[in-house]
């Protein structure tokens, strides 16, 4: 009796990142996902191209409302009489933004304390780690409310809010992360060779402890993206009639029934975006860590 | 054994009359959605908090709708216009009780009147429609309007529920928990928690013994839900506004959809600046919205405005006072000959309007006008507009009991709106509604009301966009409920019955 297993490429190169590469090439649900996620920044970048936005995604027409799927708009139209498809494909523009735009930039303030922290220690460390626990006291989703509600709805805000909301946990994950890079013998060796801690940190620290923090980020993506449209779902994020998917699938509530449509494809798009950023995120863990795999 | 046979087939019969019994009465029990909830069942506590279900069914009116909307008598027996036109002398009936035992009289008629006044939210209102109410003798009184237009008999059908005295006064923190009228229902019981209110009918009702024994009334649910809930038979009757895919669901044999043209206008109002001081502008929006296209993303609730406040509130003066049509090209002239800089307008909103500031926000844009929309939730909303900052907006204007001469009062420059700085007035606008006012014969103060309005549209405070057409939602087998209830929400369920 064979049993089929995985294989992972073996095979050493020079290169750490070229290892990673291959590993993560093996792994095919990551890969089509990636692809599929390359398309999607595709879409959301050049859009423009092939969609009018002033007469497709917001120009409203109604002697076209609540039309099912057709050859003339293939997801329908919602109830202003607007193209679904040309408003799905404009939201990508959005959820990309919002996912990684706020994940990143949350990521970088996050590594800059978390390094910081966890490299000097001491009542710095302790204070900043306070505030990071008092915050992530506050639910992710009533963090965001409050943020929004004080700055206003809208782009900005909620960029702002979905940015800031995150910094906590990145901040403790960086910590960790470089609490256990800081301990090894080339840092001690470094800092013995008179390299400055400033050096230290963005050559020697952050860049071993990247790789994890990289995982973290895919991942994080997908919630972000989640959580900017349950924003917008409530009436809390960007404001109609821009399209965005959670905005879109709010409005669609009402027809739920009698035009179905207008809340699938808008999920549609949601779940497959979150679920790609989430299977090359799980892709990328295997692929740097030798451990989780098979 | 026999015996022990015998009884349990006796037991078994036992609990299936019992069930029986059970399944008869829950048979007569109606569940009702409201569209508010019952907060506190005091008609004239400080602010209403009851809903309408259970105002319209545990108090009577002087006055009551027919399915057509027509009035009759409900507690009055006769009544008749004096001469002059300034008062009603109304006789009640002399045959009604509240539930409480204590007769319906005059006394109790001043007193509800004289408790509505003491109102903080509303007291306003009813001073600006009843100047007084006279006693003449135990059954009799003399109702006295406020202005020429004041509509007595609508305003007391919805606004002057007839509560007893006896049990109220000094006694309101109980009353708002056990009220006292004398309408068919009395309130069994009322959970402070659940806010469930459940009615009981009066066998010895003057109008006939309700059909329907119990009613049970919610809280107010998603439309969607309560539908599901009418679906299920878990209500009986959804008393809100439906919305078009709740109403296209239930076009079906097993529900009954029942629509009527309300007194309101659905409107684009322009409160405060820069309106107040630059009538151009306010010109350009009036003319730049496509009121077609507004109507039609409302869907089934709206039919386009044709006059400036809805064509039932018009009454005699439908249509002899047109609105501005949409024009983009007078719009733009409007808008050169205006002191716009570009800034932005904001336009607020609650979520169930968004299509149509959508559709008004696309107009302003194709003109050249800047705005934003600002969907709000309905208690910020209602927030806004009582601290008078809700800027430009869309709402219901006109009530069942209005007149248009009273619509046009609340803009004078003595008026309630210019009291806050949201609106102005010019002479010609003043002096004819004061004119109209003073004019007690309806056909003497025709031209000055005309002239009001046309004064009105000139000033452009307010764009009328779409007359309602409201639409509420019952089990097919539940009759006796008025055509024009969905207008008016005066839901009298003496009337109602089942049919198997």
């Amino acid at each position: 009796m064979f049993v089929k297993r995985k294989k992972y490429v073996t095979k050493a190169t020079g290169s750490h990142g070229g290892d990673i590469w291959r590993n993560f090439k093996a792994n095919r649900l990551a890969l089509i996902a990636a692809v599929v996620l390359v398309l999607i920044m595709l879409v959301a970048i050049g859009c423009d191209f092939f969609i009018d936005y002033n007469t497709q995604v917001i120009g409203m027409n109604p002697a076209e409302r609540l039309q099912g799927p057709s050859a003339a708009h293939w997801f329908g139209t919602d109830s202003a009489g607007r193209d679904l498809f040309a408003r799905v494909l404009y939201g990508t523009r959005y959820s990309l933004i919002f996912g990684i735009g706020c994940t990143f930039f949350s990521m970088a303030i996050g590594c800059i304390l978390g390094a910081t922290a966890a490299y000097y220690g001491g009542v710095y460390d302790s204070v900043l780690m306070r505030i990071m626990d008092a915050l992530m006291c506050i639910p992710y989703m009533l963090l965001l409310l409050m943020i929004v509600t004080v700055m206003g709805r809208g782009l900005e805000p909620m960029i702002i809010a979905l940015s800031i909301a995150s910094v906590p946990g990145y901040t403790r994950i960086v910590r960790s992360v470089v609490l256990s890079v800081a301990q090894q013998d080339f840092i001690e060796a470094a800092r013995a060779s008179g390299s400055t801690d400033r050096f230290i940190v963005m050559h020697h620290i952050l860049p071993n402890a990247i790789g994890p923090i990289l995982v973290d980020a895919m991942m994080s993506i997908a919630s972000t993206i989640m959580s900017a449209a349950g924003l917008s779902y409530i009436g809390m994020g960007i404001q109609p009639p821009t399209p965005e998917w959670g905005n879109m699938l709010s409005d669609a509530m009402k027809y739920m029934r009698t035009n179905p449509s207008m809340a699938i494809f808008p999920g549609l798009a949601l779940v497959l975006t979150a679920l790609c950023f989430n299977l090359v995120g799980d892709g990328l863990a295997d692929a740097i860590d030798p451990r989780r795999r098979k | 054994m026999k015996r022990l046979l015998a009884l349990a087939l006796a037991m078994m019969l036992a609990m299936g009359l019992v069930t029986f019994a059970s399944a008869e009465d829950e048979g007569k029990t109606l569940v009702v959605i409201p569209s508010l909830k019952s907060q506190n069942l005091d008609p004239y506590a400080d602010t209403i908090d009851m809903d309408n279900i259970v105002m319209s069914n545990v108090f009577d009116n002087l006055w009551q709708r027919d399915e057509n909307c027509d009035y009759h008598g409900m507690l009055a027996k006769e009544w008749s216009l004096s001469e002059d036109g300034t008062y009603y002398t109304v006789t009640l009936r002399d045959d009604v009780t509240f539930s409480d035992g204590t007769p319906v009289n005059t006394d109790a008629v001043i007193y509800s009147y004289q408790s509505a006044l003491k109102m903080s939210s509303w007291g306003y209102t009813y001073s600006t429609v009843i100047k007084d109410i006279e006693k003449v003798d135990d059954y009799t009184f003399k109702i006295y309007k406020y202005a020429s237009y004041s509509s007595i008999i609508p305003f007391c059908t919805d606004y002057l529920p007839i509560v007893s005295p006896t049990a109220r006064d000094g006694h309101e923190d109980e009353f708002a928990k056990n009220p006292v009228g004398s309408g068919a229902y009395t309130v069994e019981s009322f959970d402070a928690v659940t806010n469930y209110v459940v009615l009981k009918a009066r066998e010895d009702y003057f109008q006939g013994t309700p059909a329907i024994k119990t009613v049970e009334v919610r809280v107010p649910l998603d439309s969607a839900v309560a539908l599901v809930a009418l679906e299920n038979d878990e209500a009986q009757l959804i008393e809100m506004t439906m919305t078009e895919s709740d109403v296209q669901i239930a076009a079906s044999e097993n529900f009954t959809v029942y629509t009527c043209a309300g007194w309101a206008c659905k409107t684009l109002l322009l409160w405060g600046e820069p309106f107040n001081s630059d009538n151009e502008l306010a010109l350009a929006v009036n003319q730049a919205v496509n009121r077609e296209n507004v109507a039609a993303y409302m869907g089934h609730e709206a039919t386009p405005a044709t006059n400036y406040y809805s064509e039932k509130l018009m009454g005699r003066y439908a249509s002899k006072v047109p609105v501005y049509q949409y024009d983009v090209e007078a719009a733009k002239e409007h808008l050169a000959a205006s002191n716009y800089d570009g800034s932005t307008l904001t336009i607020t909103v609650t979520p169930d309007q968004e299509m149509a500031g959508l559709s008004v926000q696309a107009d302003l844009t194709a003109i050249g006008i800047n705005s934003d929309l600002n969907i709000v939730e309905s208690s910020t909303y209602y927030d806004m507009w009582y601290d008078a900052t809700v800027g430009i907006t869309i709402a219901d204007f006109g009530v069942a009991y209005s007149s248009p001469e009273e619509m046009l009062s609340y803009f004078a420059t003595d008026g309630f709106y210019n009291m806050y700085g949201l609106s102005v007035s010019n002479e010609a606008y003043d002096t004819n509604l004061q004119k109209a006012a003073e004019t007690w014969d309806d056909d003497e103060r025709e031209p000055y009301t005309l002239a009001a309005i046309e004064a009105a549209r000139d000033l452009s405070q307010y764009v009328p966009l779409y007359d309602i057409q409201s639409k509420i939602v019952g089990s097919a087998k539940l009759q006796g409920i008025d055509a024009c209830v969905p207008a008016t929400y005066r839901i009298y369920l003496w009337k109602a019955y089942f049919q198997d």
